[in-house]
């Protein structure tokens, strides 16, 4: 999983960049604010970002509020770096729409589990986006079969969407997960099998 | 190694958390080496200018490298200098900005030695 580092001060960004390579991630890094919230916005952009507090151009927190406008259908976790403990800080970091933060100088065991809780958070929204997406298919076809459908009072045929008559079995093949076996009924077996014996004593004649 | 010395940064803690990880370490101190000069002269110029944003915004930088390498007592006076110029105190930036450029120096030395120690 790839993980947006921006810090414009190199030793805690290199030290960043190796903890994670360590753990498993892909580190991304970037100096400043604006390069952040660009990686950011690209499609394949990274799940997770953290952003230390002072950058140039673009502080972290102001990444943070930028990000919540582009509302992406996954957005990233975001963790804020603060140099100290502040209160303050804090509550002003995650209101500006931060999922947590991190202090500096770090504590290597309290940022891995940290970077491990947001993977957890992307990997949930994940999974929800995804089964969101397959209820969202089964409505759709739900949908479809609800509507005003024309059939032929005599051979018994479907009018579709395209203008085209078909088989009900195609159609609703076609609009559902169902599929046919083909059989009689017991009142179509007689007579199948009456005309079955009239051709058979025909051909005997 | 005198006594101001060892206060400056713990030698045994900074082995013991980058234990197994020597080379990261040696990696950071190269930076720390290349970088602290250039914030140095950055920040000089910032006092000399009286450019209170540029002190606090470079000791500030300053303050997290040092933090990271465990140079507390010199990382307090970064977050000291960071304040005076959030406060507008220049003359005691001046005083602050000397006494930290002279534990730079030193903190420089003795984090060399570490990296060139065959111990490490």
């Amino acid at each position: 999983m790839k993980v947006l580092i921006a810090d414009d001060e190199l030793v805690s960004r290199t030290l960043l960049e190796s903890y994670l390579q360590y753990w498993g991630y892909v580190p991304v890094s970037v100096g400043h604010g604006k390069d952040a919230l660009e990686l950011l916005k690209e499609p394949d952009a990274p799940a997770i970002a953290i952003l230390d507090w002072m950058m140039p151009y673009m502080s972290g927190p102001e990444v943070c509020q930028a990000v919540q406008k582009l509302q992406k259908p996954i957005p990233p976790y975001l963790l804020l770096v603060t140099s100290k403990a502040d209160k303050r800080d804090i509550v002003r970091g995650l209101q500006a729409g931060a999922q947590d933060y991190v202090t500096k100088p770090y504590d290597v065991n309290e940022l891995q589990a940290r970077v491990d809780v947001g993977r957890r958070m992307v990997h949930l929204q994940q999974l929800l986006a995804q089964r969101i997406t397959e209820l969202e298919d089964a409505t759709r076809q739900i949908r479809q079969l609800r509507g005003l459908l024309p059939i032929c009072c005599r051979c018994k045929k479907v009018r579709a969407d395209d203008g085209y008559w078909s088989e009900v079995e195609t159609y609703i093949t076609g609009h559902t997960d169902a599929k046919f076996s083909h059989s009689f009924c017991p009142d179509c077996y007689k007579i199948a099998l009456a005309e079955f014996s009239l051709k058979e004593r025909g051909a005997a004649a | 190694m005198n006594s101001a010395a060892t206060t400056l940064f713990d030698a045994a803690e900074l082995k013991t958390r980058f234990a197994g990880k020597a080379e990261l370490l040696r990696r950071i101190i190269k930076i720390f080496d290349e970088q602290t000069p250039q914030l140095l002269g950055r920040l000089r110029h910032a006092v000399r200018r009286g450019d209170a944003a540029a002190v606090e915004w470079t000791a500030h930088t300053l303050k997290g490298s040092l933090g990271q390498l465990g140079a507390h007592t010199t990382a307090e006076l970064a977050a000291q200098l960071e304040q005076a110029a959030r406060t507008s105190a220049p003359g005691r930036s001046e005083v602050l900005l000397k006494d930290l450029e002279a534990q730079a120096a030193q903190l420089q030395r003795m984090l060399k030695d570490l990296a060139n120690s065959p111990d490490l």
